[in-house]
């Protein structure tokens, strides 16, 4: 039978196209063909401020439709805090002042609407690249070419720094002492994150992002709340990070990387990723991830408990197979480094590796 | 469309959030029978964007199965069948694959209209995204009811309040300010309104709101202080997601041509199958399904042959679990669970199964972990869908489940429990149905989609349940009243229809399986004791027919409402108990 299965890429070199978008119109100041820096601003929006609600027919004690009658203000003018907006002459004089500065964008019913300055955001490239397409009013896309490493779990952070390897080894965890001064600025690659001293020093010692194979569930919460990226290669839990993914970030140690840990699930899965930007060789195109089904030969990543995590390779299917919680799927022989006999697996619970 | 005559097999596609499945319906002699079901990722999100995807792997699944060639070379559906192994004669598709309207809404009475517009949304893919409430006991400002507009952004604005003929200045005046508020957004993304409040005010509304927003007047959801009328909103908000989710699925343009019948929202279709079982005997009691997806729960049930749906929208086996445990806390999770299980831990789970939804659970503590979930999914769809329930006498207790037969269940979660007797204890832990039920399993997910093969061919779907669609899980026996724990309350004579009887005393708090394999019948002699009641009046016994199961039959006398220790251990050695006792 054809299974198709989520695809995930950890690929040595390839061109990635990432979109940075605009939280609302605004303008765009790069062109096509531009080369960005990280740093760099790409665009700025202007996003509403506060605003206020001012009650005229209440407070001049007129009735709603009168109200037009006694107004200071036309909408688009504007106004600041303490202006007159509307007022009543008489035996008692009523005055409506502003209560903000800014500007009057509506009035109906009686009432009149102040919105305060709109702020400018600025939004940044977030990564080295050339920009490979204005979308109007609205962001950029930014092709970069480099490594690109999908992976399991992130804190929903953003970020960049230079890689520095802490650990000799895939399976060995960040402890407080392999984190010092030195570390300030850099992006730390370890086994596991299981330790929660060591998150703290991180922490006190600015480090700019953190990866590690797997998250030790009890950490979770903290490290959502870490100023600075956290990624999982494997996903949460004291999973070693995969041999694949070890070699490839020890190789780029001393290069810069960008972190984004931005995780959704859902009817759109947005995949925590890590790219070390580099020179892009000719022919290098964008990786397509292909419309194929699971084929014997395929590497393939381990998504579920017990095995999660484990990268290795399909050797054979089996129909049916028995689950140790008792159900019945059809099975993947997957065949890991770490393991003489190849381990069985449902096939829902893995992921193709594609480079 | 074509003759209802000339179709002799049915292609039936199910989008869903996660999976898409496809179910090929045929004739064999003479009669339709479910053949075959592939499954396969849906596609309508990133990286994919394009529902047909999905549709084409689930279509090879099926093509793998039977050996019939389906799509041609450009992966289109061969429609109509040529010879008896190439295509199909006619398609029909459901979904629940489009995300929930967002829905913000605005009234004066928390209580009064706004509960009825509350559980007109509940009856459709929508979620409430949060309420404006005109009640100078709230004293919410005009800026605040604003501000909720702005921060939320909804797809739709339900404005009511007012009876017919009732308050008029409250009403036009939370109009006045939505309308302010929907004129400080971009043209792009302002909310459709819909009024439901006082008739009378209808021109009002539209005039208020002037060009700032479109307006549609729909039938006022409390006419009278007594009268409660969602059924007018509940209809507005379906075809209008229908109009603006489901009709731009991505991609689904080559679905679309495939049809012959539109594309239909997955409640609606599962609704009108539950009313068809309920029509099949015309129960006194009611008739309940429930369809626990991957981000949804449906939950239909039918009394005197008029359907209450309600769409748990947002939480299903998969997604929204974490706002239940938010509400709730973990342990609400974890009383489930026969063995210890860290807090901890559980997050970790969810977050693998909301990245991998289609994956599966190898270790045992995972799969109580899941199954734990879908209880807790089931209880909190049930408390939501009660208030629309209007069982009449299939309500003997007020505080307790009405009485129900049959129950179907249905959804991936469910149908993946490895074993029946783990899926009747879930059932009978969410539902506590008391009295005698059937417990009916959809094991090939047929009931989703068989409301719209209704529509094309109501033979079709009637023949297909007929020869064995669903399956006969247990029938249960929940005998409810004053007792204390081991105390007999029901003594119990089967009849076997293949012959031979077996007599059986119940205790009190005890639960309990008798043989009767599926396929097989039996007459049981029941006799309660004092006031314990088997849905037939307090002390009340008599003779029932009942029809056997893959359990069997269950007497569950576990007492209403279901207590589980306060002591974790015990709590823990109690639920390992009942899996011993349905049989693992």
């Amino acid at each position: 039978m054809r299974f198709y299965l989520p695809q995930t890429v950890i690929s040595p070199l390839t061109i990635v196209r990432k979109e940075r978008r605009l939280p609302g119109r605004g303008d765009i100041l790069v062109r096509e063909g531009d080369r960005v820096e990280p740093v760099q601003v790409i665009g700025r929006a202007m996003v509403p401020g506060e605003f206020r609600i001012v009650n005229l027919s209440q407070i001049l004690g007129v009735p709603r439709r009168a109200v037009r009658r006694y107004l200071k203000v036309k909408p688009g003018q504007e106004v600041r805090q303490g202006d007159v907006l509307a007022a009543r002459g008489g035996l008692v004089r009523r005055v409506c002042r502003a209560p903000i500065t800014g500007t009057v964008t509506g009035i109906g019913g009686g009432r009149l609407i102040i919105e305060a300055s709109s702020q400018v955001v600025e939004v940044r490239a977030g990564y080295p690249g050339i920009v490979k397409r204005v979308l109007p009013g609205e962001g950029v896309v930014i092709q970069v070419a480099g490594a690109l490493i999908q992976c399991a779990w992130g804190n929903q952070q953003e970020g960049f720094g230079v890689l520095r390897l802490l650990a000799d080894s895939r399976e060995k965890p960040l402890r407080v002492r392999m984190i010092d001064a030195s570390c300030r600025g850099t992006v730390l690659i370890g086994g596991i994150l299981a330790d929660e001293d060591a998150l703290d020093q991180a922490i006190e010692m600015q480090v700019r992002g953190i990866i590690v194979g797997g998250v030790a569930p009890e950490l979770l919460g903290k490290a959502v709340q870490a100023p600075f990226p956290i990624l999982a290669t494997e996903g949460p839990g004291s999973i070693p990070m995969s041999p694949r993914c070890f070699q490839l970030l020890s190789t780029y140690s001393g290069r810069e990387a960008v972190l984004d840990g931005r995780c959704v699930g859902g009817r759109s899965v947005i995949r925590p990723e890590i790219i070390v930007p580099l020179p892009a060789e000719p022919g290098t195109g964008p990786l397509e991830l292909p419309d194929m089904p699971l084929r014997i030969g395929d590497a393939v990543r381990i998504t579920r408990l017990p095995y999660a995590g484990r990268i290795g390779t399909v050797t054979a299917f089996v129909h049916t197979g028995r689950l140790t919680a008792g159900s019945h799927y059809p099975v993947a022989k997957v065949k890991v480094p770490e393991e003489e006999t190849p381990l069985n697996v449902p096939v829902f619970n893995l992921e193709v590796i594609r480079s | 469309m074509m003759r209802d005559q000339r179709i002799g097999s049915i292609l039936a596609l199910d989008c869903g959030t996660v999976l898409t499945k496809a179910i090929l319906l045929d004739q064999v002699e003479g009669s339709f029978h479910f053949v075959a079901r592939g499954a396969a990722l849906t596609t309508t999100g990133s990286p994919w964007r394009d529902v047909a995807l999905g549709i084409q792997h689930a279509i090879e699944q099926v093509e793998d199965i039977t050996g019939r060639v389906l799509l041609d070379d450009a992966r289109r559906l061969i429609i109509p069948q040529r010879g008896g192994i190439t295509g199909v004669d006619a398609c029909v598709a459901v979904s629940s694959a489009a995300p929930p309207l967002r829905v913000v809404l605005a009234g004066l009475v928390p209580e009064l209209s706004l509960s009825v517009a509350q559980r007109a949304v509940s009856g459709t893919y929508a979620l409430v995204e949060d309420l404006i409430v005109q009640d100078p006991r709230r004293k919410m400002s005009e800026e605040e009811q604003i501000r909720v507009v702005l921060q939320r952004r909804p797809d739709v604005l339900c404005v009511v309040g007012g009876t017919d003929g009732g308050a008029v200045l409250p009403v036009l005046e939370l109009v006045e300010t939505l309308a302010l508020a929907c004129s400080m957004l971009p043209e792009g993304e302002r909310p459709q309104i819909f009024f439901a409040g006082n008739t009378a005010l209808r021109q009002k509304v539209v005039d208020l709101v002037g060009g700032q927003a479109a307006v549609r007047s729909v039938d006022n959801v409390l006419p009278t202080p007594t009268l409660e009328n969602p059924v007018g909103l509940q209809n507005e908000l379906e075809g209008f997601y229908r109009q603006k989710q489901l009709s731009q699925l991505p991609g689904g343009e080559i679905l679309y041509r495939w049809l012959n019948v539109p594309l239909m929202p997955v409640s609606e279709s599962f609704a009108r199958h539950i009313q068809y079982l309920w029509y099949l005997d015309e129960s006194p009691k009611g008739t309940l399904g429930i369809e626990v997806g991957a981000a949804n729960t449906l939950v239909t049930a039918v009394f005197g042959g008029e359907p209450a749906v309600t769409v748990k929208a947002g939480m299903g086996s998969v997604y929204g679990v974490e706002r239940l445990l938010e509400q709730q806390g973990v342990e609400t999770l974890l009383r489930w669970m026969p063995v210890p299980f860290k807090p901890e831990q559980v997050q970790s789970v969810l977050h693998y199964r909301a990245l991998w939804p289609s994956s599966v659970p190898q270790e045992a503590e995972e799969l109580w972990l899941e199954q734990s979930i879908v209880r807790e999914v089931i209880r909190e769809a049930i408390r939501a869908a009660r208030p629309a329930w209007r069982p009449g006498k299939a309500q003997p207790y007020s505080q307790l489940t009405p009485l129900f037969d049959p129950i179907l269940v249905g959804g991936g979660a469910l149908a993946a429990a490895p074993r029946p007797g783990q899926l009747a204890l879930m059932v009978l832990d969410a539902v506590e149905p008391i009295g005698i039920s059937t417990l009916l399993l959809d094991i090939h997910g047929l009931a989703p989609v068989l409301g719209a093969v209704a529509i094309l061919k109501p033979l079709a779907a009637v023949e297909v349940v007929d020869n064995g669609g669903l399956v006969n899980l247990a029938t249960v026996i929940a005998p409810v009243g004053p007792a204390r724990k081991g105390d007999v309350i029901l003594r119990i004579r089967v009849h076997y229809e293949k012959g031979g009887s077996l007599d059986v005393e119940v205790a009190h708090g005890s639960l309990e399986v008798l043989p009767l394999p599926a396929g097989e019948e039996a007459v049981l002699e029941l006799r309660p004791r004092g006031r314990i009641d088997i849905g037939l009046g307090p002390g009340r016994g008599g003779k029932r027919r009942v029809r056997g199961g893959l359990v069997g039959l269950i007497v569950d006398a576990r007492g209403r409402p279901l207590q589980l220790p306060a002591d974790p251990y015990a709590r823990m050695a109690q639920v390992q108990q009942w899996l011993w006792d349905v049989g693992g």
